[in-house]
């Protein structure tokens, strides 16, 4: 399954207005794929919405992209768009698709631009991590991405609270996660809190 | 709107480190032959601007064919060949502009030309870039519909660097916003300076 997550960066003090446009887009010409989430940001990069939606094909997804990138009105917010960028992405084979039955009400974006050769490392490690920490809690999912800055991963994950987050956070390192090789196979980190939009599937 | 069969990109961009052009790029020449998808358009390597720059262009007729490479690469445990020269490397997904390089393009230098638009803007874009087809002859032109925010790349061959010195901007044929309303005007634009690498087509 593929997948595109666009990041809508927002002129300051105008995400009422900007993520009723998205919302009611999502609602018409955006029904296209499978809505997973449509988030706003909380904590990190702020005046940020990001939109994130799953494609059966290729076709499909490619032919969107298209036309998002022609439209003059994108995600029905252009009046309000500073900056817009939107990748594809691809689930990862030992993790499967999004679940929607998790909940928040927070979610955390890490998103990661890696070494070069970094990917298929960072796979071996949480391959072999992941069932330790995902007994913790879950995770959303994660991603990988098919352009853009590459290798760039995507992963999500749920919190009740901040405390919750730190908690479990802090409590990972008994369980090895992450995995002690991790680190070095990542150039850049971003971890961005977000709340969900009334119409976000994931919520 | 949507015109999901015009000629798609990889558009890749990889900025390695100092003094290891040559090096890449016949590590590059090695990774292109084992391809089996994609025809190569066009590899340069940047002599004015920011240098250390490889830009490679590749062709698809087959969006499937491209995301399955793009899906399949960084899992390698050397994308590209490349990895321990890498500083950053960013591949885009673009569409051929209109009538983008339809006569033969010959250098040696190759003026490289990349415009951020304000999202909604690309309409045009695709205005000004054909009425400054009717002054000069372009080597490539293309849209990015997934990766970078939304730009277009245009390359413009020129024969000795002092023939392009002796231009100043505002005649300037190949400055296709010199008929544009500030309002239309993208957000950012870098030109730059490359040469053609010894396997590339375009020469």
């Amino acid at each position: 399954m593929l997948h595109t997550v666009a990041y809508l960066e927002l002129r300051p003090q105008t995400l009422a207005p900007a993520l009723k446009c998205v919302e009611r887009w999502l609602s018409r010409e955006g029904r296209v794929g499978a809505l997973h989430a449509c988030w706003y940001s909380n904590l990190g990069p702020a005046n940020r919405i990001m939109v994130w939606r799953g494609f059966d094909g290729e076709e499909v997804l490619i032919e969107e992209q298209h036309r998002l990138a022609r439209s003059d009105d994108p995600f029905g917010a252009a009046d309000y768009l500073a900056g817009l960028s939107s990748d594809v992405f691809r689930e990862i084979d030992f993790v499967g698709p999004p679940s929607h039955a998790v909940r928040g009400p927070l979610f955390e974006v890490r998103d990661y631009v890696l070494r070069p050769d970094g990917l298929a490392r960072l796979f071996e490690l949480w391959r072999a991590g992941l069932p330790a920490r995902l007994a913790l809690a879950p995770w959303v999912t994660a991603l990988y991405s098919l352009a853009g800055a590459t290798p760039r991963v995507l992963h999500m994950y749920p919190w009740e609270s901040l405390t919750q987050r730190n908690a479990i956070r802090d409590g990972a390192t008994a369980v090895n996660w992450p995995p002690r090789d991790a680190p070095m196979q990542i150039n850049l980190q971003e971890a961005t809190i977000y709340l969900a939009s009334a119409v976000s599937p994931i919520q | 709107m949507s015109e999901p069969r015009d000629p798609l990109y990889d558009v890749t961009l990889v900025r390695v480190r100092p003094r290891t052009v040559p090096q890449a790029l016949a590590r590059l020449a090695g990774w292109l032959e084992a391809r089996e998808q994609g025809d190569l358009v066009g590899c340069f390597f940047s002599e004015l601007g920011t240098v250390n720059q490889i830009l490679m262009l590749r062709r698809f007729a087959d969006i499937r064919a491209l995301l399955g490479e793009r899906a399949q690469t960084p899992l390698s445990a050397d994308p590209l060949g490349i990895s321990e020269l890498t500083l950053e490397l960013t591949r885009n997904i673009a569409v051929a502009m209109p009538d983008a390089g339809q006569g033969p393009a010959r250098g040696p230098y190759f003026e490289v030309r990349t415009d951020v638009l304000k999202p909604g803007s690309l309409g045009r874009a695709l205005h000004f870039w054909q009425a400054a087809l009717r002054h000069a002859s372009p080597a490539f032109g293309a849209y990015t519909i997934a990766g970078d925010r939304l730009s277009i790349v245009h390359i413009w061959p020129w024969a000795t660097l002092d023939e392009r010195a002796q231009l100043v901007d505002d005649p300037l044929p190949i400055n296709i916003w010199r008929a544009a309303s500030p309002s239309d005007a993208p957000v950012s634009q870098r030109a730059e300076i490359f040469r053609a690498a010894a396997f590339s087509p375009m020469q």
